[in-house]
């Protein structure tokens, strides 16, 4: 059986940087080496640290001693619990004191050990992703270590940054969601990128963490992130290229931002069965190129993507228009096959959501509606009209946080007298448009 | 303060008087605010009141916890500057 390195990186360079400390790769593997000799025994682990750099050791710690991660679609520990259970009352590790973890985890600074590169059998699960199903199960997306080692190759061959230029790295999107571990956790384990492992989020963070490098620096961030970032008065210079996922990104937004920080921006399309698909540069070409690991089976606008680590081909939630382009394919994003929409990273059902929201106590009638899909300005967020005489907002509000993601509460929920059902009782979209601008013009009387 | 959270938030249907000073924002019971809507806040009160907000700062959970404590950390911060300067 064929083992892969886990930090297939000269031992000298930098890994990370952890507050004003330089931790080498020799440093990140003897911190591998000696929380795996700690860790609770066990097939499977549930990481719930929360500090980038504790949470990377971490991870590869548990490959070092062939133990498969668990990555919770949400994660806090009732959640984490729950799925503990599912597998065999697996133990939870966490890095904060006050969770409910079993084990606390804490890297010492400086700490020896052996400091050259744990490996890891290519067959073993790495790790399971756990995402919040439309359905309410959540469902498992299992990693090899071999997919993950493959993955990573890819993205460093895609990523523009001169692979042997040393660079730095810094990220707003979390380790342990699919995009920031490909991007922020996997890439600097075999790209010469020094990975910034401090709370990055709010836009005075991001500043300060590009700040500190004095080389060009990598930003790993999202469309939400990136219009924070427009404020911030006098940006790095240092930013050299901006890596965007989760939500495609519009050409106004693409345009200040590049502006703002003199980078390009380089846009990531993916799903959450296999990971980052596609690229492409917003600025200079709004079409998307699938990574060439890919096989893609084109049919009519809809998309199945092959790949030999995957056990079967995976069709795309979203419809596109395939473009010859020379000696390859450009595919222009048509828009979503099915009612799932996506927010904050998070895929529901419109349809599901409305069903939950009619199911709340004292609602007569209501619909969940997607400002965009109606061509309201984008608030990044969906809106609710609702009948229930005697309620307000506020309840329904509450009571639909018991019953969804937050991200998906809708903002503004709006009482209505009815809503303007035709015969058949279908809500049409004009007529919803119409009843929506009555509502907003007499809200400005 | 709570019109601006309610401007930034999208949440017109609520009365700013509605949202009382200590009720916590950012669970499934009180405005059930989420992390995306922390750092719409952190930009509104940045561009109007100058005061950012800080991932790093160990404070910044208790600040965000309710609209009276993020009220006096952006009084605070004024203050600070005032006398500072």
């Amino acid at each position: 059986m064929s083992a892969i390195p886990l930090v297939p990186r000269i031992a000298s360079e930098a890994f990370a940087r952890r507050g004003n400390k330089r931790i080498s790769v020799a440093q990140f593997c003897a911190d591998i080496q000696a929380l795996a000799q700690t860790l609770p025994a066990g097939d499977f682990i549930i990481n719930l640290c929360q500090n980038r750099y504790t949470f990377t050791v971490a991870f590869f710690a548990a490959l070092a001693n062939h133990q498969t991660n668990l990555l919770p679609a949400k994660r806090d520990t009732a959640d984490a619990r729950t799925l503990a259970q599912r597998f065999g009352a697996c133990p939870i590790i966490s890095d904060q004191g006050g969770d409910d973890a079993d084990v606390r985890v804490a890297i010492e600074p400086g700490g020896h050990g052996e400091t050259t590169s744990p490996s890891c059998n290519a067959d073993h699960v790495a790790a399971i992703a756990f995402t919040s199903g439309s359905t309410g199960e959540p469902q498992a997306h299992p990693k090899s270590w071999r997919m993950l080692d493959t993955w990573r190759q890819v993205h460093q061959r895609y990523l523009p940054v001169d692979p042997h230029v040393p660079a730095g790295l810094v990220a707003t999107v979390p380790s342990w969601h699919m995009y920031g571990l490909e991007w922020a956790m996997l890439l600097p384990t075999i790209a010469p990128l020094t990975l910034h492992c401090g709370a990055d989020f709010y836009p005075q963070d991001v500043v300060r963490a590009v700040s500190e490098f004095s080389q060009p620096t990598v930003l790993v961030s999202t469309p939400v992130h990136l219009r924070a970032l427009r404020q911030v008065p006098s940006p790095p210079s240092n930013v050299a290229t901006i890596v965007c996922a989760t939500a495609p990104l519009d050409a106004s937004l693409t345009t200040q931002i590049e502006a703002h920080f003199d980078a390009r921006i380089f846009e990531i399309y993916g799903c959450s069965e296999i990971g980052s698909l596609a690229s492409r540069f917003p600025a200079t070409n709004p079409n998307w190129e699938f990574f060439d690991c890919f096989d893609i089976a084109y049919n009519n606008g809809a998309i199945a993507v092959s790949h030999r680590e995957l056990p079967d081909p995976v069709t795309l939630a979203d419809h596109f228009n395939r473009l010859d382009h020379g000696d390859g394919h450009q595919y222009e994003l048509i828009g979503r096959t099915s009612d799932i929409i996506k927010i904050g990273g998070k895929r529901e059902s419109l349809a599901n959501l409305t069903h939950l929201l009619m199911d709340v106590d004292g609602v007569d009638d209501a619909v969940i509606y997607e400002p965009a899909a109606l061509h309201l300005p984008d608030t990044g967020r969906l809106g609710a009209l609702v009948v229930a005489p005697g309620m307000n907002s506020r309840a329904i509000r509450a009571a639909l946080a018991q019953r969804m993601d937050t991200a998906f509460v809708p903002r503004p929920i709006r009482l209505v007298d009815a809503l303007p059902r035709d015969r058949t009782s279908k809500l049409k979209r004009g007529e919803l448009r119409k009843l929506l601008a009555q509502i907003e013009r007499s809200d400005h009387v | 303060m709570a019109r601006l959270i309610i401007d930034v938030l999208n949440i017109d249907d609520v009365d700013p008087v509605e949202i009382e000073p200590d009720a916590i924002m950012f669970d499934d019971t009180g405005l059930g605010l989420d992390s995306i809507d922390a750092l719409e806040i952190a930009v509104a009160i940045a561009e109007q009141y100058d005061v950012h907000i800080s991932a790093e700062d160990e404070a910044t959970k208790e600040i965000f916890a309710t609209l009276a404590n993020l009220t006096a950390h952006v009084i605070e911060e004024n203050r600070t500057r005032q006398t500072g300067s």
